[in-house]
């Protein structure tokens, strides 16, 4: 008798809960439905880039002139961001991700590319063998000479 | 439907056809009528197995320097493999009894279950990859996995990359990059499908799990409870390993229940398999791990302790390969040091932490506006089945929950950052597992009500 009962109590708790939360759970998922297929893909893919926010457009660009085996340091000017996060180490979490299979090194002594962000390469005591800027930005892709 | 979620589909399509060849290998499935009824476990155990094959190829080729990425058509391999050697010999076994009412009435329960899993399949699947940690550390990860086919040192043992917890294992970014390499392409959107079909194996395994000693419509109603909980739907579509981990949990401590309740060798092979899953999936499935087994050892009886114990060695020695690399390359945790919980001096110092972190995880707890009512549920099921004195089970399933809620305590005790900081980024996800968990056993404290 008591399991029975207690059977009974079990599934009306359980019927609560379905009940109470199968609707906000279709909605949930009918907005994330919404809002993600309003997205283009490319929209979808800077949006990591753009939650931070950063400018995905520079990611582009650092990622047009990188090769699979660069090893990259990134000169980024100190600066706040968020609350949380300062800007150096929110473009390092952005270019860690975006920027694969090219590998972030700390030490620039390690890299074969400086990327640039807001920095002018050229203060740096290092001589390179291309770089490729992106529009009037203060963003280049400097490979070091070898 | 984009060619990369189609991807996806086939590449979980073989991982299911990789656990269903594996449940008579692993000797889940005596027959091929006891694996027809257990073939709702076959994909989440082929996800646990491609998974954790997946991450220690990956570690094997990264110490070899080579380049073999695991993906389609070792999966295809796998497959195939796993099914010619289960099936093989497979004898039919004796007809089983028809589906009773109540069954169907459990079978009923869980068609709005998989019209919710259809839904998340259709909604992650146009979803960006957006929350900080989905990208930042998982998504990360795997495309370095499917990037460079192995573990290479740079990336996981480099300076540059210590931020993103390179002490995590690698089962859940290895899956992940099984699904790129089938897709040939880095699909953030389309990544989160694998999320929402972890979501109906998670259904699928724990009905067949829990089906041979719970009652089926209590079973399907609570399997429905928990796929429509808004926050497990929100938490898995974020692309962070809480949720994978605890329906991995769930399923471990569901299969030693079942074991201690029926004795049945096949169970406590699923709670290896489960639990190793979760201790190759985050550093706190080894904590929930530990807490099962201690908690089933109180109450599994002397005779059945080596076993037990048996499978307690090799649920811990699935994880030695990575921990072993990780001590090898010197990487230890950024958030805390393991040593400082046995540290007196350091516990006493550091004490007024303890207060908060109990109270804000049992706020989160006790949060039935995200959760739904999933935790009252266990709750409930806890108090009648002492009142129907089902005390071995409603002692594993309250020690199990206490020592886990323990070992969360000291995690939150003896972390290095800021308190309010480490609760409020992270106590509603690392609760997730308690929740599931205790929600997932109910079905088997209740039992199956006597006429």
């Amino acid at each position: 008798m008591i399991s029975r009962l207690g059977a009974a109590a079990v599934v009306v708790v359980a019927v609560a809960s379905a009940h109470s939360s199968f609707g906000r759970a279709w909605d949930l998922l009918g907005g994330f439905h919404a809002g993600g297929a309003a997205l283009t893909p490319l929209q979808r893919e800077h949006a990591p880039a753009e939650s931070v926010p950063l400018p995905p457009d520079r990611f582009d660009h650092y990622r047009s002139w990188l090769s699979p085996g660069d090893r990259y340091w990134l000169d980024v000017a100190p600066g706040g961001l968020s609350s949380h996060v300062d800007l150096p180490a929110a473009v390092a979490a952005v270019a860690r991700f975006a920027l694969l299979p090219a590998v972030q090194v700390t030490d620039v002594a390690d890299a074969t590319v400086v990327l640039s962000w807001d920095h002018d390469p050229g203060l740096l005591p290092l001589r390179y063998s291309e770089q490729h800027r992106e529009g009037l930005q203060v963003v280049f892709v400097s490979r070091i000479a070898r | 439907m984009t060619g990369h979620v189609a991807a996806v589909l086939v590449a979980n399509v073989l991982m299911l056809g990789a656990g269903a060849g594996l449940l008579p290998l692993l000797g889940l499935a005596r027959s091929r009528r006891e694996l027809g009824a257990r073939l709702g476990l076959a994909y989440m155990v082929g996800v646990v197995a491609v998974g954790a094959l997946s991450a220690n190829l990956a570690l094997l080729t990264g110490a070899l320097g080579l380049d073999l990425g695991f993906g389609a058509i070792g999966l295809f391999v796998f497959a195939v493999a796993s099914l010619a050697l289960g099936l093989r010999r497979l004898p039919a076994g004796a007809r089983g009894p028809r589906p009773d009412a109540a069954a169907l009435v459990g079978l009923l329960a869980l068609v709005p279950a998989a019209a919710i899993v259809v839904a998340a399949v259709r909604a992650y699947a146009v979803k960006p990859l957006l929350e900080y940690d989905g990208w930042v550390i998982w998504a990360t990860k795997a495309r370095a996995l499917d990037e460079f086919g192995r573990v290479y040192a740079p990336v996981f043992a480099g300076d540059a990359y210590r931020s993103i917890h390179l002490d995590y294992p690698l089962l859940f970014p290895s899956l992940e990059a099984v699904d790129l390499r089938t897709m040939g392409a880095f699909d953030g959107a389309a990544l989160h499908v694998q999320l929402a079909l972890l979501l109906g194996g998670f259904v699928a395994a724990l009905w067949a799990l829990a089906r041979p000693v719970a009652w089926p419509p209590l079973l399907g109603v609570v399997a429905l409870a928990l796929a429509a909980s808004p926050e497990l739907l929100y938490q898995l579509s974020t692309n962070y390993a809480d949720l994978p981990l605890a329906f991995f949990v769930a399923l471990g401590v569901v299969a030693l229940a079942v074991w201690l309740e029926r004795g049945e060798r096949g169970f406590l092979v699923a709670a290896v398999v489960f639990l190793g899953g979760a201790c190759l999936t985050k550093n706190e499935g080894t904590v929930f791990a530990l807490a099962a087994f201690a908690a089933a050892a109180a109450l599994a009886g002397r005779a059945r302790l080596r076993p037990l114990a048996v499978a307690a060695a090799a649920t811990f020695a699935l994880e030695l390969p990575w921990r072993v690399w990780v001590a090898a390359h010197g990487i230890h945790s950024e958030d805390f040091r393991l040593t400082n919980a046995l540290d007196p001096g350091y516990l006493r110092r550091t004490s007024d932490r303890l207060g908060p972190s109990a109270h804000d995880l049992w706020q989160q707890l006790r949060d039935t506006h995200h959760w739904g009512y999933l935790v009252p549920l266990a709750a409930v099921a806890l108090v009648v089945a002492l009142a129907s004195r089902r005390l071995a089970l409603a002692g594993f399933a309250a020690l199990w929950f206490s020592l886990s809620f323990a070992g969360l305590l000291v995690v939150y005790w003896i972390a290095q950052m800021s308190l309010d900081e480490n609760l409020f980024n992270t106590a509603n996800r690392t609760v997730a597992s308690l929740v599931v968990g205790s929600a997932a056993l109910a079905p088997m404290l209740v039992g199956r009500p006597s006429r």
